[in-house]
């Protein structure tokens, strides 16, 4: 009945078979997390507060885009938070149960239940005391999935709001556990620095089968709460950019190595196949896709491998999103409003093969895990996005048939008073077991029309 | 559209393909582990206590199993198609190296609890852990005599299980579940979750090694 031989079978022979039946949810989640087996039912849009719009606060907002629903492609729920808090990027714990997402303003947490109708996030929790449980780590940003945990990386710090920070650990029910500050030139925590240790942080991702753990480094709140013009107009506030990233022991939680990447590196995607020991990032002031390998003597390194647009005229790359099958990046651009597709199948030469503009302005991409499906969000934040006619605030979906992007529908979110759309996840009954309501009718959404 | 394959075989095959290399080794993680001491395990969370039943049926607490040691507990159903019994099989494996490190022996209890009461008795959990050849000498394998008995311990230790229904509505007998195994202090503290992907014999030990350094270190 139980035998060991049973554990070597599917040991060895399921990997394999995992290629050909995962078909959806997105590629950049927590490998600890929870997944969409079909196609998914709702993308849920952490989005800022504006001004006057609305109720002016930030909100999580579901989006119906299930094909045979009357109501795809519309608002289906919106849930708002006390007030505007520079709502940024969000995830859900392991079980998906809870969708964490963060404020870089105020630092505060926001938990909603995803579990008791997914249609209808509740918030039911608030963590405010971050800044001070943390030792002084501001700006919660990335909310990655570990069993019974939450790892949050900060942005800054509440003793010069400059960009040294730390990453965070939390377990699944609220409570902190603990705060790991990044390395820096003066304490390096062990870490072999290659030129400097900034100690700024971004983003992070976890490559379990090697135990190694990437973080990226962004800026302070000194800076990203000011007037994109005005911090590139002060030399000053220019020099406090990262330029590093930090590869981790992450079974330890101890920095081993910092290298040098300059530019800004944010995003971080790792290539999902068994073998394929690297991933990317893109910096956003010089706008080159980097890549984070494992050389042959297994020591990690970091080589930029492509130009994103033209170098003299960086259009400062956002987000990247890489395919299932890791042969193909999509990278947006804010300045430009494009979507670029990189050919990445040689991850040392990564090629363009496509582009498409989306937008005025372009921010965050999310793409199923067939690939078939992206969707795209405008607002980077409130004071680095466009002004005038070229703040266009949106979610657009697109089909992508393996040669061009196929819009399926626009969510205007200024037309809908929601506000700035920012990160995405995506959600399905089927992740609880819940059987889908009958279809609902189509006055029950909102949509722009195009 | 309606989802037909469980959320847990794809965790499943999620996991595997991040740590197939790992486990197609013998007992090779593919990388070096930090060693014992080197680094900090700090406690998540309170471990919870509740009612369980040995496999002679006998009505006992679960601190009482945990019998002042450290303490591994995984959450299993023997119904279940693919993970569970992968969990059971590397407990296996902890307890062939256990009985090799005489500092270790006699310090872990290993414990096996069902969360499938209405199929998992104390004779079908004797029979599994008989079925899997498991040392039982310290480890013991507990089921609950209900539902209500068991939910509690699942929201304490954050163990989340959907039971999964066919298209009529009827229970397949199958659960859709996260994989998470608990290491767990002599005060009771929640000192490490490990999921399918760190679920390994030697980065176990060395976690319980860790704990005993700093415990030594505190006395």
């Amino acid at each position: 009945m139980y035998t060991k031989k049973w554990a070597f079978l599917i040991t060895m022979t399921l990997p394999f078979l995992f290629i050909y039946t995962a078909n959806a949810d997105e590629t950049c989640l927590s490998p600890y997390m929870a997944k969409i087996t079909g196609h998914e039912d709702f993308v849920y849009v952490w989005t800022l507060g504006a001004e006057g719009l609305g109720d002016s606060s930030d909100k999580l907002v579901t989006v119906d885009v299930r094909p045979d629903s009357k109501t795809y492609g519309m608002v289906i729920h919106s849930v708002s938070v006390s007030g505007r808090n520079e709502a940024h990027h969000g995830d859900f714990t392991d079980d998906r149960r809870y969708f964490w997402a963060g404020g870089l303003d105020t630092s505060q947490i926001f938990i909603f239940d995803m579990y008791s109708d997914p249609a209808k996030p509740r918030l039911v929790k608030t963590i405010n005391d971050f800044v001070k449980r943390s030792g002084g780590v501001v700006g919660p940003h990335t909310f990655y999935a570990l069993p019974g945990r939450m790892l949050i990386t900060g942005l800054s710090n509440d003793t010069d709001l400059g960009g040294r920070t730390g990453l965070v650990e939390y377990s699944n029910e609220g409570d902190y556990i603990v705060t790991h500050w990044l390395p820096t030139t003066d304490n390096t925590r062990g870490a072999i620095i290659e030129k400097l240790a900034d100690g700024y942080g971004y983003d992070v991702r976890v490559l379990p089968r090697r135990n190694v753990m990437l973080t990226s480094s962004f800026t302070g709140r000194s800076n990203y709460m000011t007037e994109l013009e005005k911090v590139m107009q002060d030399p000053d506030a220019m020099k406090r950019f990262g330029q590093t990233m930090v590869v981790w022991d992450f079974h330890a939680r101890k920095p081993k190595k910092v290298l040098h990447v300059p530019g800004t590196p944010l995003e971080i995607r790792f290539a999902w196949g068994p073998f394929q020991d690297y991933a990317f990032t893109s910096t956003a002031l010089t706008a080159k896709i980097w890549l984070i390998y494992a050389d042959d003597k297994n020591e990690w390194q970091a080589k930029p491998v492509a130009d994103i647009g033209d170098p003299s005229n960086p259009p400062l790359p956002v987000d990247i999103s890489i395919s299932a099958d890791g042969r193909c990046l999509w990278v947006d651009s804010l300045m430009d409003g494009k979507v670029r597709l990189f050919d990445v199948s040689d991850p040392f030469h990564p090629k363009q093969v496509y582009e498409k503009v989306i937008g005025s302005q372009l921010n965050m991409v999310s793409q199923s895990w067939d690939g078939k499906r992206l969707y795209f969000t405008s607002s980077l934040l409130s004071k680095w996005d466009k002004k005038g006619k070229a703040d266009q605030q949106f979610l657009k979906a697109y089909d992508w048939n393996g040669k061009e992007l196929i819009e399926k529908f626009t969510v205007d979110f200024y037309q809908q008073k929601l506000g700035r759309p920012h990160i995405m996840r995506l959600g399905a009954y089927a992740l609880y077991n819940i059987e889908p309501p009958k279809a609902a009718s189509a006055d029950q959404g909102r949509r722009q029309e195009n | 559209m309606r989802l037909k394959r469980p959320v847990s075989v794809f965790i499943l095959l999620w996991g595997l393909l991040l740590g197939a290399p790992s486990f197609a080794k013998d007992n090779g993680l593919g990388y070096t582990p930090p060693a014992p001491g080197s680094y900090e395990l700090p406690p998540i969370k309170r471990a919870v206590d509740g009612i369980v039943l040995d496999t002679k049926g006998h009505q006992q607490r679960l601190f009482d199993c945990m019998d002042d040691k450290f303490v591994i507990l995984s959450f299993i159903y023997t119904n279940c198609s693919d993970i569970c019994h992968l969990a059971t099989y590397v407990l296996q494996q902890v307890t062939t190296e256990l009985k090799q490190d005489l500092m270790l022996s006699g310090q872990v209890r290993l414990i096996t609890l069902s969360f499938d009461p209405d199929h998992d008795t104390p004779e079908v959990m004797r029979r599994y852990a008989q079925a899997m050849e498991c040392d039982t000498s310290g480890w013991v394998f507990l089921t609950t005599s209900s539902h209500a008995e068991l939910q509690p311990i699942l929201d304490g230790y954050g163990q989340y299980i959907v039971r999964e229904r066919d298209a009529t509505g009827k229970a397949t007998g199958a659960f859709m579940h996260v994989l998470k195994v608990f290491l767990i202090d002599r005060e009771h503290k929640v000192r490490n979750i490990y999921s399918l992907s760190f679920l390994h014999s030697t980065l176990l030990l060395n976690d319980i090694r860790t704990l005993l350094l700093e415990e030594g270190a505190n006395r």
